[in-house]
């Protein structure tokens, strides 16, 4: 008995993926407010998208320029982080897994600063 | 002819939109021994941050006792005899009479004291009756300001700025960019807030929770420029037999003072002013402060250690609570 | 059936196979990334192979060509790559090879729910690495997962009668 290439119910199957993931990826999303850069499970620093900067954590290096973030160099191999492009929208996340660093754009409110 | 006008209007509006967002430039760098980073908003934002970092930078070249050529490593090297140091004087000046009102509790020449504790380094340990007694003796100290002139009484004794040096530092930055001419600005030098100018929004400075740094205790909110600064007793300690001793120390007992808040944060009218007087708050504690934060225009936000929070007339419509392990009273 | 008796020809086959899959695999990590990939999204060409022994029922060599695979990337491309790979392919090999036992599971079926499994190994291994940012990808590579997923179960269509002959036995599969 040949296996069969295809059957009735693999629509379902794919048009349920599809769906699930299409909802997550076209929901409206929120501008995002501040930038959460995170390194080795620890977060390093959170920085508003409205002022530009340059943000180093060792070799990754975060630009902020125009209200979006992105990783700008990095000393990865592959260099896929650097490849995300720009984060603006509240979620847009880029990775670096080698040097276990994550910039994550959040929604949280804006602080102009911090005293300790 | 219509035609024209409402081109004219058009342009005119988009020439104010643009005004709308002013845009902002950071640096960040290190300083004092801490984090700095400023922000300026507006034109000429680059240089103004570049400058304002390396004014702090200077700054701390002409007050910290850690640096050779400072005013104070001259005033500590003198034994006793009195050194041409202007910036020192109209700093003690100024000081001098916050550390009367608290008794002397609050002084600046702990340094021995602070040396032989050892908190915020790796050899942080729990010293001796003795030589706590003996550090005491060396801390004892007299300041003589004559003019532009300083002379310390005790000749083993050491002038340090630090509780007083990153506000101070503020201070210089304010006077930089009001010369200037910048817009609007936030310096934050190790926790010791300048917001400069206005700004669209205004500003929002959040108060760390005691002890944790990422996390927001409450915010304050100002339309215009603002100094504040926080002493605490979670900021720099170690622990020993469970016991926490912490860096801010009651200069008439050796020990690190014993006191039922963790964190004071004031805002003053000036940097130095909002350092020192956190410092001097925190060791009056709640009700003793009162009269003196009224005496120089100041206010403050008050931690309890029993995560209470009390919050000056002035500050009441400014500050916002987040972090709802702690009550507002 | 595919015939699984172990003979020497099979075990050098097997390890023809093992090559082919690492290649496959080299080859596919060559190509830029395109800007509606998502980080780290392969084609799954070399899934092909792992796919194919899975559901026939040989899980053991699916599973070593998987960890073959991760060698090379630990190798070629660092701990974190090989960790990924490995999941990846062992997870798929599984997953595939479970649901191949209903001999009426469909090819497609077969190569979608490999392509999700194996997306979403890595999709927790990096999680380990770095955090619950990483989620944030988790759509895209679901999506993708389909659509590479198709790919291969299409390639597979046709190529493997070929496949299941040289391994010996009869034609049906």
């Amino acid at each position: 008995m040949k296996r069969p290439f295809f059957r009735p119910s693999d629509i379902i199957l794919v048009a349920a993926l599809l769906v699930f993931g299409g909802v997550f990826i076209f929901m409206p999303k929120n501008e995002g407010k501040t930038v959460e850069i995170m390194a080795d499970g620890e977060l390093k620093a959170t920085l508003p998208l409205s002022i530009d900067t340059e943000y180093a954590v060792g070799e990754v290096v975060v630009v902020i320029e125009k209200g979006a973030a992105r990783i700008e160099k990095s000393d990865c191999k592959d260099k896929i982080c650097v490849g995300t492009g720009k984060l603006k929208n509240k979620g847009d996340t880029a990775v670096c897994l080698p040097n276990k660093v994550s910039v994550r754009v959040s929604g949280y409110r804006e602080t102009d600063g911090v005293t300790w | 002819m219509k035609l024209r006008i409402l081109t004219v209007i058009l342009s005119v509006c988009l020439a104010f939109c643009s005004c709308g967002n002013t845009s902002g430039y950071r640096l960040d760098g290190f300083a004092m021994n801490t984090m700095v980073s400023v922000t300026v908003y507006g034109k000429e934002s680059e240089n103004n941050a570049s400058a304002a970092l390396r004014e702090i930078t200077a700054t701390e070249n002409k007050i910290s006792w850690n640096v050779k050529s400072s005013e104070t490593a001259k005033i500590n090297a003198a034994g006793g005899n009195e050194i041409f140091a202007p910036t020192a004087a109209e700093l003690i000046g100024e000081l001098l009479p916050v550390c009367k009102a608290t008794d002397g509790r609050y002084s600046l020449t702990l340094r021995e004291l602070c040396d032989l504790w050892g908190i915020g380094t790796e050899k942080a340990d729990l010293p001796s009756e003795v030589d706590i007694s003996a550090a005491l003796k060396k801390c004892d100290c007299e300041i003589f300001v004559s003019g532009d002139n300083v002379t310390l009484s005790n000749p083993s004794a050491a002038l340090d700025f630090g509780s007083v040096g990153k506000g101070y530092a503020c201070d210089k930055v304010y006077d930089l960019l009001k010369s200037n001419g910048a817009d609007a600005a936030v310096v934050s030098v190790g926790g010791s807030i300048l917001c400069f100018g206005q700004k669209n929004g205004g500003f929002t400075v959040d108060i760390a929770t005691p002890g944790n740094i990422n996390n927001s205790l409450g915010s304050l909110k100002f339309d215009t420029t603002a100094f504040i600064s926080t002493s605490g007793s979670e900021e720099r300690f170690f622990e020993k037999d469970g016991k926490k001793y912490h860096h801010i120390f009651d200069a008439k007992t050796g020990y690190p003072l014993i006191s039922e808040l963790k964190s004071v944060t004031v805002v003053a009218k000036s940097g130095a002013m909002s350092d020192a007087l956190s410092t001097a708050c925190f060791i009056l504690g709640k009700e003793k402060s009162t009269e003196l934060l009224k005496s120089y225009g100041a206010d403050a936000v008050f931690v309890t250690s029993k995560n209470e929070i009390f919050v000056t007339d002035g500050l009441s419509d400014k500050f916002t609570l987040i972090n709802n392990d702690y009550v507002l009273k | 059936m595919v015939n699984k008796k172990i003979t020497a020809k099979r075990v050098a086959l097997l390890g023809v196979f093992a090559a082919v899959a690492v290649a496959l695999s080299a080859a596919e990590n060559m190509i830029p990334p395109l800007p509606f990939m998502p980080p780290g999204a392969k084609l799954g060409l070399s899934n092909i192979i792992t796919m194919f022994l899975s559901m026939n029922g040989m899980l053991i060599p699916s599973v070593f060509i998987s960890l073959a695979k991760g060698i090379f990337s630990l190798l070629t491309r660092g701990v974190t790559a090989g960790a990924m790979s490995a999941a990846g392919g062992i997870l798929s090999s599984l997953v595939i090879f479970l649901l191949a036992k209903n001999k009426k599971e469909s090819l497609i079926s077969l190569g979608i729910t490999g392509a999700v499994s194996h997306n979403l190994a890595q999709l927790f291994v990096s999680f380990f690495i770095v955090g619950d940012t990483v989620f944030y990808y988790a759509p895209f590579l679901i999506v993708f997962a389909v659509i590479s997923g198709s790919i291969t179960s299409l390639i597979m269509k046709y190529t493997s009668t070929y496949a299941a002959r040289i391994l010996g036995g009869k034609d049906k599969l």
